[in-house]
């Protein structure tokens, strides 16, 4: 800045000394920015922040509970990267790929351990034989068993298996081949289920040593030729849900070590048939703590459509199996969760935008732009 | 360039499957080529060939299984056909087709065509977990076989 | 495929309102039922937009027909008949073709297929969707049309899918469209 003072012409000189006689309205000047400062977040993050994972290309930490709705970090994201959020130590785990030269090179598969607090990588667990699932980031490609202390990594070479992974002493445990299987939801005190192709789930027991130590297979349930259920899922009252694609909802106990599916239930009632609802959009579905199931509809469904973004969102009672709401959307939206806590949000991505909503009354409280957002967001609310 | 190299064999490869005597066990070998193009094909490639990174190759492999106890049955419960979205009866033609497709030199002189009854009692059990141990143990069989 | 669908939503809804060209018959392995009776576009409305890329102001990227009147629409557009059930980028626009791959990248061997309508001779193709793969990704020329598209659990009808595989490198970079045969319909 002096330099270019002292090379500036005379009327800029000028106008600088006309500045510096406005000064005698702030006599002291600003201090100098002496300390050379990184900004760290608390261990524990309030549960009015959530983690935006920009389809695997960048994830983002964001305040949506305040108008301020400022961006509080970001993680690096190359390829189909998804995320875990522990809640019984302070880490959030990212499973990532890279290539050595960019986009070609040696490829590297692995898990970055963050520490919560200073966002900086305290460990690395690398991921054997290039296999990990390139698929635009969604649900099933990792979650966590046996008490956050394994991690299952789903893998498609396109023959499909997991990767066991120890996140205590971050390490790999092994793989297991579920050929015929796809995507990977906790299952019991230690291990997964896996939808498989046949229309049923296969349930996998794992030991502490993170190898196969039981298995079970249910009954053929997801009618894949007439009305497959979607792979997006969300628990309530301890019960998974999977929309299907003409609006059933199948509820898939998974406390125990074999999966157990539930009688399913419609989601579009006769009266609402007519006008084509069904469950669109990419992560279409998401529960709250009072046993409510928030759904993405969208009216005139047909062929194709069923990743459109939709105009409501309709709230289920899952005891009763009945309808309590219909939430019409500001703008159409193509993911929704919400946050925890006793008031839940409402978070809509619609477009380039995260509207935040009221999840009781329905009304939009505040919307953040989603710059860059190309792709599908995945939403990680916090505990 | 390899892009075109293999678009060219693709294309050629399509052609191919189309011409020459019905196999045994194929009604339609233009409806059997269309079915193994939309359910198999796009995995193992429309030559067949494969590697054991990504989908095990057919071609001049797959009839071997025919010749070892077992292995009629482990082509019809690997997952990927067991499970796929075709009836019995299209399933049943697709592998007769698939056998003499890609592996004529090895298809046993006495084979007899899956059926779609056959088909339908074997596809409701598919292999899991143990399916690469099932095949490394069928095909070590089938080598001790042809070395004696 | 997967990853970009750059459309933003409100053209991606907009349009997937608008088009349903995959003609998807019960034949064809597991696709649902209902689908078959969808309208096709006429061909002159699918060329519509593109009489502006025409001009050599626009900013944008020249419209590349086939010269083939059988085969219609220009290729470096998300509408072109044979993107049906395409997920991701139109190598047209990154240097390769409706059938070629862009230069320095390569052609995955294992791909996802299906059946999209020709609007001019109204015949089922079966269309090999294969991914170009260690070149350039970005955003040019996003394409999502979903018809026949199928969750995940059955991978073979899956868009979302990277189909990179048996290829040096896995990342993605565009989408061709390969004609492999008519398709017969049994019905």
């Amino acid at each position: 800045m002096r330099t270019s003072i002292l090379r500036a012409t005379p009327m800029a000189i000028g106008a600088w000394f006309a500045a510096s006689a406005c000064g005698a309205e702030f006599p002291t000047p600003l201090a100098p920015d002496r300390v050379q400062k990184i900004e760290t977040l608390p261990a524990k993050y309030p549960t009015t922040w959530a983690w935006l994972n920009y389809a695997g290309d960048r994830i983002e930490l964001r305040n949506v509970g305040s108008d301020s709705r400022e961006v509080k970090a970001q993680l690096q994201a190359r390829d189909s990267s998804t995320l875990l959020v522990a809640d019984k130590r302070p880490e959030v785990y990212v499973a990532d790929t890279v290539w050595s030269r960019g986009t070609r090179g040696t490829r590297t598969d692995f898990i970055t351990i963050y520490d919560t607090h200073t966002l900086n990588p305290i460990g690395e667990i690398v991921l054997p034989g290039g296999k990990r699932a390139l698929i635009t980031a969604q649900e099933g490609m990792i979650t966590f068993t046996d008490d956050q202390r394994m991690a299952v990594v789903f893998d498609f070479t396109p023959a499909s298996s997991v990767t066991i992974v120890d996140l205590i002493n971050r390490k790999v445990l092994g793989d297991v081949e579920i050929p015929g299987c796809s995507l990977v939801y906790p299952t019991g005190a230690r291990g997964f289920s896996t939808l498989c192709s046949s229309g049923n789930l296969l349930s996998v027991r794992l030991d502490a040593k993170g190898a196969v130590a039981g298995r079970s297979e249910t009954k053929a349930f997801n009618p894949l030729d007439t009305d497959p259920l979607f792979t997006a899922s969300t628990i309530v009252g301890g019960v998974r849900y999977f929309p299907s694609l003409h609006g059933r909802v199948q509820p898939v106990d998974m406390r125990g070590d074999e999966a157990k599916v539930l009688p399913d239930w419609p989601l579009v009632s006769a009266a609402d048939a007519e006008g084509q609802w069904r469950p669109s959009g990419w992560q279409i579905v998401a529960g709250d703590e009072q046993k409510l199931l928030y759904v993405l509809m969208q009216q005139g469904a047909h062929e194709g459509s069923h990743k459109d973004p939709a105009n409501e969102v309709w709230v289920f009672n899952t005891v009763n199996k009945t309808r309590v709401k219909r939430l019409r959307l500001v703008r159409p939206g193509s993911s929704i969760s919400l946050t925890h806590g006793t008031e839940p949000l409402l978070l809509v991505q619609a477009g380039e935008r995260l509207d935040v909503y009221d999840s009781r009354e329905g009304a939009l409280i505040r919307s953040m732009d989603l710059p860059g957002l190309h792709t599908r967001l995945q939403i990680e609310p916090l505990r | 360039m390899i892009g075109a190299l293999v678009t060219a064999a693709a294309v050629a490869a399509a052609a191919d499957d189309q011409v020459g005597a019905a196999p045994a066990g194929v009604a339609n070998q233009q409806l059997a080529w269309q079915h193994w193009t939309l359910n198999c094909q796009g995995c193992h490639r429309p030559d067949g060939s494969g590697t054991d990174q990504t989908a095990p190759s057919l071609k001049g492999t797959v009839a071997r299984f025919l010749s070892v106890p077992g292995g009629r049955e482990y082509l019809s419960r690997v997952p990927g056909v067991a499970a796929s979205a075709l009836s019995d009866a299209d399933l049943a033609e697709v592998m007769n087709w698939m056998l003499w497709r890609f592996d004529k030199e090895h298809l046993p002189a006495d084979f007899q065509p899956y059926t779609a009854a056959e088909i339908g009692q074997l596809r409701t059990r598919p292999l899991r977990l143990e399916a690469s141990l099932v095949r490394a143990a069928l095909l070590k069989k089938a080598d001790e076989s042809t070395a004696h | 495929m997967a990853h970009f669908d750059h459309l933003t939503e409100k053209v991606l809804r907009g349009f997937a309102s608008r088009t349903s060209r995959r003609n998807v018959f019960s034949v064809l392995g597991g696709f649902l039922a209902g689908a078959a009776a969808l309208p096709l576009l006429p061909v002159a409305r699918a060329e519509g937009p593109e009489a502006n890329g025409s001009d050599p102001n626009s900013g944008v990227l020249s419209p590349r027909y086939s010269g083939n009147p059988q085969d219609p629409g220009d290729a470096t557009k998300c509408d072109y008949w044979r993107y049906c059930a395409i997920d991701g980028s139109l190598c047209s626009c990154y240097g390769g073709t409706v059938t070629s791959c862009p230069p320095g990248t390569e052609m995955s061997p294992i791909t996802w297929i299906g059946t999209c309508s020709n609007p001019a001779d109204k015949r089922n193709y079966i269309i090999s969707y294969n991914d170009c793969c260690g070149g350039v990704p970005w955003g040019r020329c996003a394409c999502q049309n979903n018809q026949g598209d199928r969750p995940l659990v059955r991978p073979s009808n899956n868009n979302e899918i990277t189909w990179c595989f048996g290829t040096k490198s896995q990342s993605y970079t565009c989408t061709v469209a390969l004609i492999l045969g008519v398709a017969i319909d049994q019905k």
